[in-house]
């Protein structure tokens, strides 16, 4: 699955970094000085990089945990997120990781120890205040955790800080380390779901939504708290019906008291990203959508279309979901300190 | 397009016969087969060489970011055996230490190496691949191409065992002619990815009669453009949106008309 591996000269004997070689003893192996040598270079392209990606093994050296948009808070004081990870194995046509990175390949940092320590620091200095941590913005939380082993490695964090909140948000099937482990009161894994016939045909790679709804219900009987993320909602003809379908889908299988928050919402993207996915797919019905830009510089859905869909899917929701646990969001993007060119959407 | 620079005649003979390319007229040690879009330049020893080359043959061209380009040659190395064809992963001026890792999206059944590009023949052969020309082929190409486009391809000639001196023009082109069948694949590779990115590019037959019929200013050509695409996307069997548009007297009316056609045209992703 990965060919080619580059690998900064100072992760070298990170073992991590080593144990991660060791699950692709056949790629071939390439040292560099820093990941942006290869992961920001110009005249990249993503698209094309999507056929093959590499992965980066790299160390992140500051910023690991950075102020989340308090838009996206499900119920925490502070909110803040973490990436160990940048993009993502699937293809989902509306990622905006494809407008924001130059670079499809994976860049994994190896320095965990880094992050958590820094988690650490965060949750002290709440004190008694609830602190929130969202691990899904750069990557699917937990796509590529055979590999990584991001669930084994930071879920003792919070387990020995019961007083602050993880959120593993994701579209993938990979849960079986999850299910090794006690549940978690304070650790939520968040599934994204858009009807499976809009699923099949722009969330490329991603397992279907049959195969999400098989994962969330054995974690739910496994005890571990459930979130559901209808965000972005994606419209189509016959949205209505198609999200209506996917509700009752979804509510049959979960289990309210199992049920963390639910939140939602509508597609949005920063102009300059929306402006570099549709050179990349100029060929993509979605962003043949009535799109339109936003006074904020944004491009959204025309505003009928985005509220009628917003206010559809959270009336019907609210006939499923106590008010205290339904999160909507609209759309607001924040700058990213850590970098030139981050944001605050996620992806999951 | 794909452009090929090579640095000596012996690398190219075969090559030259192969891809049926014959010398471009008015350009020296430039050769072309508009039937396939594969060009070849001849560019000399040495990094400046190479660099040179690729600057003659982008004027030559018209190159853009839609264009491949194949650094292909001989190079020594430690113990790979003579004849082995490489794919290439950093490239390192062994003058300036700058490196340049090219970046494949298709695979091939070759070694992948590391390169440096010395300024004069070495006999202390290392683990890396050695050469002359691929760091100066590089620095040209920078900020120039689609890096996915633009590949190194080595032929070992000699290694420890065997050493520089017994390399000849005659072995050269049996190296190059018995690694025909890999280099093909690699052209077609880069022929097709760059196929890909000129139709991504191309605004379509529809874009240039409707231009050529009405004048639009530089942001309704833009305009244009991105209608006549979400046209394509939402009706990707419609050949031909031009005759339909025959009547319309303006570039404004134009616009307007693709704008309520794909307003009334419903989303439908699958
Ligand atoms: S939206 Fe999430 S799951 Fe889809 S490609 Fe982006 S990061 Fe991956």
């Amino acid at each position: 699955m990965i060919d080619q591996i580059y690998i900064e000269k100072a992760v070298l004997e990170h073992p991590r970094a080593r144990a991660v070689m060791g699950r692709f003893p056949h790629a071939t192996v390439t040292v560099c000085d820093r990941y942006g040598e290869i992961f920001n270079r110009k005249a990249q392209n993503f698209r094309l990089q999507k056929r093959k990606p590499a992965l980066i093994l790299a160390g992140k050296f500051a910023n690991h945990v950075l102020p989340s948009p308090p838009e996206y808070a499900i119920g925490g004081a502070v909110n803040y997120y973490f990436s160990h990870m940048l993009n993502c194995i699937y293809d989902c046509r509306y990622c905006f990781l494809q407008g924001m990175y130059r670079s499809a390949h994976y860049v994994l940092f190896v320095n965990y120890e880094d992050f958590c320590q820094a988690i650490i620091e965060k949750i002290q200095a709440a004190g008694a205040a609830s602190a929130h941590f969202f691990s899904g913005y750069d990557c699917d939380s937990l796509a590529l955790d055979p590999v990584t082993d991001f669930v084994r490695e930071f879920l003792p964090v919070f387990r020995r800080h019961p007083q602050a909140l993880l959120e593993l948000r994701t579209r993938s099937t990979q849960i079986r380390a999850l299910l090794a482990q006690e549940p978690m009161p304070n650790c939520v894994v968040a599934f994204s779901f858009t009807p499976a016939e809009i699923a099949a045909a722009i969330e490329h790679k991603a397992p279907p939504v049959p195969k999400r709804l098989q994962a969330l219900q054995r974690l739910q009987e496994h005890g571990w708290p459930i979130g559901l993320r209808f965000d972005p909602l994606i419209y189509q003809d016959g949205a209505r019906q198609q999200y209506e379908r996917l509700f009752g889908q979804v509510f049959d299988v979960v289990e309210p008291a199992r049920l963390h928050s639910v939140s939602l919402g509508s597609f949005r993207l920063p102009k300059s990203f929306y402006r570099n996915l549709t050179r990349l797919y100029p060929d993509e019905v979605l962003f043949a959508s009535p799109l339109e830009e936003t006074a904020d510089g944004m491009v959204a859905y025309r505003d009928s279309i985005r509220r009628e869909l917003l206010s559809f899917c959270r009336d019907t929701l609210l006939n499923y979901v106590a008010e205290e646990k339904f999160f909507p969001c609209e759309a607001v993007i924040t700058s990213n300190a850590d970098t030139d060119h981050g944001v605050g959407v996620p992806t999951n | 397009m794909l452009h090929i620079i090579c640095a000596l005649k012996p690398e190219a003979r075969p090559l030259l016969d192969h891809f049926e390319l014959r010398a471009r007229p008015g350009a020296a040690r430039m050769y072309y087969n508009p039937a396939t879009g594969i060009s070849l330049t001849l560019s000399g020893i040495g990094q400046a060489a190479a660099a040179a080359a690729v600057t003659r043959t982008y004027t030559q061209f018209n190159a853009d970011k839609t264009h491949a380009w194949l650094n292909l040659g001989i190079a020594g190395h430690t113990d790979l055996p003579v004849g082995q064809a490489v794919m290439i992963n950093k490239v390192t001026d062994a003058r300036s230490g700058q490196t340049w890792f090219p970046s494949r999206v298709f695979s091939v059944p070759l070694p992948c190496r590391d390169l440096i590009t010395l300024e004069q023949p070495d006999a202390n052969y290392r683990q890396e691949l050695y050469d002359m020309e691929c760091a100066g082929f590089f620095r040209a190409m920078s900020g120039q191409a689609t890096l996915e486009l633009v590949q190194p391809m080595k032929i070992i000639s000699d290694n420890a065992g065997q050493s520089l001196a017994t390399v000849t023009p005659a072995l050269v082109r049996r190296l190059i002619t018995q690694n025909l069948p890999v280099i093909k694949e690699v052209t077609g590779q880069l022929l097709s990815l760059s196929a890909l990115l000129q139709q991504l590019e191309d605004p379509g037959p529809d874009y240039q009669a409707l231009t050529r019929r009405h004048h639009f200013s530089v942001s309704q050509r833009h305009q244009l453009g991105a209608l006549l695409r979400k046209w394509q996307a939402l009706h990707p069997d419609d050949t031909s949106p031009t005759t339909r548009l025959r009547h319309h007297q303006t570039a404004a009316e134009v616009l307007r008309h693709l704008q309520a056609g794909l307003e009334q045209t419903p989303i439908r992703l699958g």
